[in-house]
């Protein structure tokens, strides 16, 4: 690999180390401003951070299902024994 | 036991709910298993997978909550330690169902694609409103995809993403540093991201 392209590996993986901090506010703001300027500079970046803040999006948003009446029933008997 | 005056104080909505039991009120219990029925039920959905090993999750949680309620030292939020013993429980639970095998997830193997074999700048799946994306099926590649994780990097998006615990209360209920939480945490997102970005591209 040239120096270049190794150069260029280490900011896309210094990038890719800041996705967390950057989606979570966690970033100062000159550390969010070079994320931003690499991000405008690189699309391979630009892609990964667009696709990792929908993916994170998405997990906070996964719905809860019902517990199943009969299984709660059977609990709160169970507990009902103990308590 | 005697209370330390000079222990640290948390705001927490069930401390007086927990107190009452442990004065004799124990038929309050049910109160408690009411607040966190469904949560626990579904944290041992996405940690275990199946309805079975979730049931038995609730059930022998609350059990062990129950036994050990008077050893709550009101240190911490009472959901995180209800969240400790959960945990302790999957962990239990793990020798009888599969897992994912354990493994170290790399930055490297997550590192952006080559700008050459990028085809389109935003996939539609990264543009649509959640709302349109977010249906059955992609709620069920998105929980297979939480269960193919390792199980360490598993407990720590289930806990901060989809629980909503902050990075200091998930490192307290799993006993890591918040560096280390942080760290898997991360890790944890890219190989979601991964999985996600496979079924889209192939379906």
């Amino acid at each position: 690999m040239s120096m270049d392209k190794a150069e260029k590996l280490q900011h896309c993986l210094t990038f890719l180390e800041s996705l967390s901090d950057y989606v979570d506010e966690e970033l100062d703001e000159t550390t969010r401003r070079a994320i931003d300027a690499h991000a405008r500079a690189c699309l391979g970046c630009r892609v990964c951070l667009k696709t990792f803040k929908r993916t994170v999006a998405l997990l906070q948003r996964l719905d809860c299902k019902p517990v199943p009446p009969q299984f709660s029933l059977r609990l709160k008997k169970a507990l009902r024994d103990i308590c | 036991m005697t209370e330390n005056p000079n222990r640290k104080i948390v705001q927490d909505e069930d401390a007086e709910l927990v107190r009452a039991i442990n004065a004799g009120r124990t038929e309050d219990f049910h109160e408690l298993v009411r607040r966190y029925e469904k949560r626990i039920f579904n944290f041992g959905l996405r940690v275990c997978g199946n309805q079975r090993d979730a049931e038995d999750i609730v059930q022998e949680t609350f059990l062990n909550v129950f036994r050990y309620l008077k050893d709550f030292r009101y240190e911490a939020k009472f959901k995180n330690w209800l969240y400790r013993i959960a945990i302790s429980t999957c962990l239990k639970a793990k020798r009888k169902s599969k897992y994912a095998p354990e493994r170290e997830l790399s930055l490297e193997e997550f590192a952006p694609q080559d700008e050459a074999a990028i085809t389109r700048e935003l996939p539609g799946w990264a543009s649509m409103p959640l709302d349109q994306l977010l249906n059955e099926e992609l709620a069920t590649v998105i929980k297979e995809a939480i269960l193919a994780l390792p199980e360490k990097y598993r407990l720590v998006i289930v806990l901060r993403d989809l629980e909503g615990f902050s990075t200091r209360e998930a490192a307290q209920i799993l006993n890591l540093t918040p560096s280390n939480t942080k760290v898997r945490l991360h890790r944890a997102r890219l190989f979601l991201r991964d999985k996600l970005k496979e079924y889209y591209e192939h379906g």
